[in-house]
């Protein structure tokens, strides 16, 4: 991705939703994407998918460059072949992804119709072998049943499987997890990772929690306010993270591992985005912040290949 | 005391005129019904003698200098009738609209609020009352006791109140789910409170938009049973709109068309005066029409 | 002499217990359809059942669960929003869903008081800032007027509000604002003890420390004490001292906070803090949680153990018979038949 903007255009403002964001993601390292409202996250992820809801929103610049093709310059046809055959998408809540009045083992099976054109008989047997490789148990006879017969944790498997029948190589994951409990979570995500050492897979996670981005990636990029603060490889970003706001997340997260007198709480609200701060974002909200931070914004600064961190503190690192 | 509580009042009430006259609907509105009523009050200064006196030399006669809206089947000044007859729908308007808006609004409360075997008691009274047709009912009315206007305001009140309870009720009912309601009971607030300062300002949106579409409603109601014959009233926009029928052949427009007119006017006004009302009082709305920068400049801080 | 002395004990203990939930059962009645009714379907959702714990003085007892074990509805049941189906609720030693004369409920309604998960939710959309910290004492009556107002600026600093936010809608405020004119709302009064339930779980992440450790700092300011409901294992080891694990409507377990983490006894406490992702890459498990299955519906609740049908350990015994909340080690009780074979010797971390 390269200096990719999106912004909102709606009656009461433009929202900046993303600015001038640049990361990479290699193959087969699970990549993480951590920020929390209004960071962007999300929007990132539907504009790679081309699911941007293209009347308020609007791609001011970049290049999506996937393969060695511009995702942004594709049409719509296009688009969509590419959309579920090669890049997937599971989302936050299964209950509103899963078509209620659907059989279960249909949908996973409309997805092969639909992109391999394989005849109905087949692509439902495939949909079968699918549910039993996500570990759901008698998997021939739940295919017959509905959405809100399963539990969470097994609607989030479904998604799951509906998202891998056509074997794509990229998952994008938007908080697969938020909605379930925390056993049923470590579960998941555990899959998630078995299915990227199987299928030789990149899987993109979305989340807010930095505990779960710990668990199952290896590199991470962190967003705040439309803005790729920092990326890096998963233990420079917890041993020594660069930018002030990684070192605030981390500073003010709760520890159920350890005790904590008092933790740092990083002051203030997240900005509006119809008008954010001048110059760097964070500054409002940054210990360490300088006069220029408020007038100029940083650009990325790097001192190896992929890693960056959007600060003037990283000037000279 | 005193002293601040009148100034926080009539400070409460100027910011009120001034978010309401931003609806320019609305503020026309609420000047023309204003016009109306206090036309309706004079009519006795306006149009001094006995208007409802037939004179015959002038039967039907179109629209002049002499009689701005023409004349009608009696010869009688159709102004004169129009502004006397908004008295008739005015009182109707208000007093079975207001009879209707708070039975209808108290019920729901009440069924919403408590719950149970209240709510099921409340709503199969409402159930009773929505069967009623209103005819047999004036009729029932008409055989018992006098055709007069007290009688008509209660029929058209009575029959009226069960929408506007279910609308009371199912807004309470999901208001009561919500957190901020708990939170009053923790606190000990008494039931009274709920009701009426909690439940009731959050539907007040839907309470408006009800006794706003009602009251047109109730204008046709009456007009109707003018029209049926079944309450002759003094005057009435009703009763013109009545005899105006017969005499459709021979193309007297005016004597159909400008009490049409009027009822058609007085139902939108009362309309946009509600839909003012809503903007005025809803908080959400308040701010978005400052200025942006104004927005801007208060949220940096 | 000595039945003075006793009297004595008995207050002095009362008093240090603020409030107490002694075998406390909620059991709803669920409507069955036809076909549900001819198959016998259990009626009975038994979303607490049989739940006993203290709050002392000046602490913060932790309520830790999944959804649908009861915790909520313990809450409300302490907040009088529910009635019990059995069991009692004691607040400085009165049991409070008894007949109350007024005076007496007045005091409950002060000195009990509740912040929610949902800040927006929780304020009415209708009143200004001021006028929703200023709520309680109009209830009450406390005061004069221009007190009141005085009252309302000193709380709103308390929190961390400014002045200008006295006359703001709570659509204009961030969620953390509007959580913390709940928090303001809640302490108008000086209550001895406000439950919390999810405070922060609707927070962004840079907000929600920010509240923590507001609260940590009122509860020492205005000498509260806190009951503290919340799924998140993270925030209740930063926030409480003692800490109730509940499952499917049951205490499972019960013990100081140091406790929970560095020796835990019940497997589902056990699976449960497994199961929690660390923020320490060089923490990584490597398989996933050793629990069958999924979590039971309310309903259709388990024999014997409610957590047998899932448990890595289960024997025979744990399918027939129903344990008992039992003092392990010191102050530390857990409801296990194994929970002896559980106890280990070297602390976990």
């Amino acid at each position: 991705m390269h200096d990719l903007s999106v912004r909102f255009y709606l009656g009461a403002g433009v929202v900046n939703a993303v600015e001038h964001l640049s990361f990479n993601v290699r193959k087969g390292v699970s990549f993480g994407i951590v920020g929390e409202s209004g960071s962007g996250k999300t929007v990132t992820a539907l504009t790679i998918m081309g699911l941007l809801a293209r009347p308020p929103g609007r791609v001011d610049s970049g290049a999506i460059s996937y393969n060695g093709i511009d995702l942004l310059k594709l049409k719509d046809e296009e688009m969509r072949r590419i959309r579920g055959k090669s890049i997937a998408m599971v989302y936050q809540d299964p209950m509103t992804s899963l078509n209620p009045v659907l059989r279960v083992g249909f949908q996973i099976a409309e997805t092969l119709m639909v992109h391999e054109k394989i005849p109905r008989h087949h692509a439902e047997v495939k949909a079968i072998e699918l549910m039993e490789s996500m570990g759901i148990p008698e998997a021939e006879k739940r295919a017959k049943e509905y959405p809100h017969q399963f539990s969470g944790g097994m609607r989030q498997r479904i998604m799951i499987a509906m998202a891998l029948a056509t074997n794509p190589d990229l998952l994008i994951a938007d908080e697969p997890t938020t909605a379930l409990d925390v056993i049923t979570q470590s579960q998941i995500l555990a899959l998630l990772r078995e299915l990227e050492r199987k299928r030789n897979m990149t899987v993109i996670l979305i989340t807010h929690d930095l505990g779960i981005v710990a668990q199952v990636c290896e590199e991470v990029l962190v967003m705040y306010a439309g803005h790729g603060m920092e990326r890096g490889s998963i233990r420079e970003i917890f041993s020594n993270p660069k930018h002030p706001y990684t070192r605030g997340l981390l500073e003010s997260t709760t520890r159920a591992d350890r005790d904590i007198d008092r933790l740092r709480s990083i002051p203030g609200t997240i900005p509006d985005l119809i008008n954010p701060p001048t110059g760097c974002r964070f500054q409002p909200r940054c210990p360490v912040a300088q006069v220029r931070c408020s007038t100029q914004e940083p650009p990325p600064f790097s001192d190896n290949a992929d890693g960056y961190s959007k600060c003037w503190q990283s000037e000279h690192s | 005391m005193t002293n601040t509580y009148s100034k926080r009042l009539v400070a409460k009430a100027s910011s009120f005129w001034r978010s309401y006259s931003r609806n320019r609907g609305a503020l026309f509105a609420f000047f023309f019904l204003v016009a109306l009523i206090l036309a309706a009050l004079f009519a006795n200064y306006i149009f001094p003698g006995d208007i409802e006196a037939p004179n015959l030399s002038n039967e039907m006669l179109p629209p002049s200098a002499s009689a701005i809206l023409g004349t009608d089947y009696l010869g009688r000044d159709q102004l004169a009738l129009l502004v006397f007859g908004a008295r008739t729908s005015l009182i109707v308007a208000f007093a079975a609209g207001g009879l209707l808006a708070v039975v209808g609004t108290m019920a729901g409360l009440m069924a919403g609020y408590f719950g149970g075997r209240a709510d099921g008691l409340i709503m199969r009274i409402a159930d009773v009352f929505l069967t009623i047709p209103i005819l047999p009912l004036i009729l029932v009315i008409v055989a018992f006791a006098s055709p007069n206007l007290l009688n008509v305001m209660f029929a058209i009140g009575l029959t009226g109140w069960p929408v506007m309870a279910r609308v009371v009720r199912s807004d309470s009912l999901a208001l009561m789910k919500r957190e901020f309601i708990e939170i009053e009971r923790v606190m000990g607030a008494s039931s009274a409170r709920i009701l009426f300062k909690h439940l009731l300002p959050n539907q007040l949106n839907s309470i408006l938009v009800y006794a706003s579409l009602s009251i047109p409603a109730v204008i046709l109601t009456e007009a109707s049973l003018e029209f049926l014959g079944l309450t002759p009233l003094s005057v009435s926009w009703g009763f013109m709109l009545n005899v105006s029928m017969s005499y459709w052949i021979r193309g007297t427009w005016w004597m159909s068309f400008f009490p049409g007119f009027a009822i058609f006017m007085t139902a939108l006004s009362f309309y946009f005066v509600s839909e003012g009302l809503k903007e005025a009082l809803n908080p959400k709305l308040k701010r978005r029409r400052e200025s942006l920068a104004v927005q801007v400049a208060e949220r940096k801080q | 002499m000595l039945a003075i002395g006793a009297q004595l004990i008995q207050e002095a203990r009362v008093l240090e217990n603020l409030l107490e939930v002694e075998n406390l059962c909620k059991y709803f009645q669920v409507k069955r359809t036809l076909t549900e009714m001819t198959k016998n379907a259990p009626r009975t959702v038994k979303a607490v059942d049989h739940v006993s714990f203290r709050v002392s003085r000046g602490e913060t007892l932790g309520i830790v669960g999944e959804s649908g074990c009861g915790k909520t509805t313990t809450t409300k049941l302490i907040l009088r929003l529910l009635t019990p189906t059995s069991g009692r609720v004691l607040f400085e030693g009165y049991d409070i869903h008894e007949k109350l004369e007024r005076s007496a409920l007045s005091n409950i309604h002060r000195e009990i008081q509740a912040v929610f998960q949902d800040p927006a939710g929780s304020l009415d959309p209708r009143m200004t800032v001021g006028e929703i910290v200023r709520e309680p004492m109009d209830i009450h009556k406390t005061d004069n007027s221009a007190s009141r107002d005085d009252t309302v600026r000193k709380m709103l600093d308390a929190v961390g509000l400014t002045a200008e936010q006295y006359n703001r809608y709570p659509h204009e405020l961030s969620g953390g604002q509007q959580q913390r004119v709940a928090i303001a709302r809640a302490l108008t009064l000086r209550p001895k003890i406000v439950i919390l339930d999810e405070p922060v779980s609707a927070l962004d992440m840079s907000v929600r420390t920010q509240i923590l450790n507001l609260l940590k700092d009122l509860q020492s300011e205005f000498d509260l004490t806190y009951l503290f409901v919340a799924h998140d294992l993270s925030v209740v080891r930063y926030m409480c001292d003692r800490i109730a694990v509940m499952y499917l409507g049951q205490i499972v377990e019960y013990c100081a906070t140091q406790d929970l983490y560095k020796n835990p006894i019940h497997p589902y406490t056990k699976a449960l803090l497994e199961a929690v992702p660390i923020p320490d890459p060089s923490q990584r498990r490597s398989s996933p949680s050793s629990l069958r299955g999924s979590m039971p519906s309310p309903i259709d609740v388990p024999t014997g153990c409610r957590f047998h049908t899932r448990c890595p350990y289960a024997v025979h015994d744990c399918e027939q018979n129903e344990p008992q909340l039992r003092e392990i080690t010191k102050g530390h009780f857990v409801s296990c038949h194994l929970a002896e074979k559980f106890v280990s010797r070297i602390p976990t971390s």
